[in-house]
């Protein structure tokens, strides 16, 4: 419902650009952009299902569906200037988040909880030499519990040969939330908010660095290094960690229900991420794609990651991707399973995305992205333009981690040209 | 881990300046196929979205830009 809600928005977007030309057909802005106008309208579906929710102390179901419709929308002003803007929307259910309200609902009757999330970003880039560029762009987020509000500034020079590149990102984000607690912890004359945390804001600044590199005619890399500095809320408000010791209870808690309280993490963070990417066309009808990353926060979580894809040239236009992901990561010293926390520790979570596992991702793609279009329109809607349906692209996923979530992923990526 | 990650730091570079040759434009066909491109597909932002919530690692290949803390 929401994708074709979305669909019929991209296609109203359309026809307002063509209504606009119309007006002025030899002064309209439209008709002064040089360079071809990109739409990519992108639409996937996620599920997921596990054992260890962590609103409900690292027990209990996680599974969860996600749908995402985006309109992805790319302006050439002119040989200097590029728009760049995209409407986003995302709509979920949830088995665990309706655990929230754990003592009004029926643990074994009741609904999924179904939430939303809206979110867009704007940017503008300009080239300012033959071979640099700056660019700066600024990004709004809205879900049920939080709202978001980023920017970035990013700087970008090729090498004279245009064989090397470099660039330069400074991005921060603002979250600020509003925190719900378990139903158990939502009496304020008992329970004061600053009593369980201290702070409802997070703030991250990150700063990248990539270097790409064309090495032969075949062969191509890129070597990302990323650092994140986080302060502010880092733990879920509404997860519990259940202790193996005793706690005072709320006098509201039924007798026998086990010893509780909230997520509690450290006020800051710092993480190191380094990859590899390595682009390779052996053959003329295979190349390989790989990408391997190193990672480490101030959690104590360490990671690694890799990454294989293969994409078979059925045609010079047309090809099939198989792939495989695997990741490998220890807990973070703050993780505790199911009642084994400690009351007098400081800090706790039952977060199993925080935990050690290990995870493997494979599937499978198709691309078509002929050069001239998969469907070639002239003067549709717009006039002195032609229009054409120029890529189409369509995954699917499997992902599961060694604690037991298991998900899939399809996704799917309509490209047009004006 | 730390050392992995300096010894890694050392040999991408020793392999990045040993590239000298210069490819022209016109040896980029290959270079200039959409599959050889060094970012990501679109398809695959998504995926890189879920595993930012279901993983503690991140970074180094792009990610989400605020909300919430993907809690299922």
């Amino acid at each position: 419902m929401q994708l074709k809600h979305y669909i019929l928005t991209s296609l109203i977007i359309l026809l307002s650009l063509g209504a606009f030309a119309q007006e002025d057909d030899d002064n309209s802005l439209f008709n002064k952009i040089v360079g071809e106008v990109e739409i990519d309208i992108l639409a996937s579906y996620y599920k997921q299902d596990g054992e260890h929710s962590a609103v409900t102390g690292g027990v209990g179901s996680e599974e969860l569906k996600d749908e995402v419709a985006s309109i992805t929308v790319n302006i050439p002003i002119d040989t200097l200037n590029i728009i760049n803007f995209s409407v986003n929307y995302d709509t979920y259910t949830s088995a665990s988040t309706d655990m929230v309200d754990w003592y009004i609902d029926s643990i074994e009757t009741s609904a999924s909880s179904h939430e939303e999330r809206k979110y867009g970003h704007l940017s503008y880039t300009r080239v300012t030499r033959k071979q640099s560029s700056y660019g700066v762009s600024v990004a709004f987020s809205e879900e049920y519990d939080v709202e978001s509000y980023s920017g970035s500034l990013n700087w970008t020079r090729n090498s004279k040969d245009d064989n090397k590149q470099i660039s330069i990102n400074l991005s921060g984000v603002y979250d600020n939330w509003d925190l719900i607690f378990p139903v158990e912890y939502r009496d304020e004359t008992k329970y004061p908010t600053d009593s369980l945390l201290s702070v409802n804001t997070r703030l991250t600044a990150s700063l990248g660095v990539n270097f790409a590199m064309i090495l032969t005619p075949r062969l191509q890399s890129l070597i990302s290094y990323s650092f994140v500095y986080q302060n502010g809320l880092l733990s879920c408000p509404f997860q519990r960690v259940f202790f193996y010791d005793s706690i005072v209870l709320p006098p509201t808690i039924p007798e026998g229900f086990k010893k509780h309280y909230i997520d509690q993490l450290p006020n800051q963070k710092f993480k190191h991420a380094l990859s590899l990417r390595t682009n390779y066309y052996p053959f003329n009808f295979l190349i390989l794609r790989t990408f391997a990353r190193g990672y480490y926060d101030s959690f104590n979580v360490k990671a690694v990651t890799l990454n294989i894809e293969t994409p078979f040239k059925i045609t010079r236009f047309i090809s099939v991707f198989p792939f495989y992901r695997f990741h490998y990561q220890t807990a973070t010293q703050y993780f505790y399973a199911y009642q084994e926390a400690h009351i007098e520790a400081e800090f706790y979570t039952s977060d199993y995305d925080l935990s050690e596992f290990n995870s493997q991702k494979y599937g499978i793609g198709l691309s078509i992205s002929p050069p001239l279009g998969i469907l070639h329109i002239n003067n549709f809607p717009l006039k002195q333009r032609v229009s054409a349906f120029k890529t189409f692209e369509i995954r699917y996923a499997k992902y599961k981690r060694s604690d037991g979530l298991n998900s899939f992923i399809v996704s799917a990526a309509l490209s047009f040209v004006l | 881990m730390k050392k992995i990650l300096i010894v890694s730091i050392i040999s991408i570079f020793f392999f990045a300046i040993t590239s000298c040759s210069s490819v022209k434009s016109y040896q980029k066909v290959f270079i200039n196929d959409p599959d050889m491109s060094l970012s990501l597909k679109k398809t695959e932002v998504y995926e890189s979205n879920f595993q930012t919530y279901r993983e503690a690692a991140a970074g180094a290949n792009g990610g989400k830009t605020g909300g919430g803390c993907g809690c299922n």
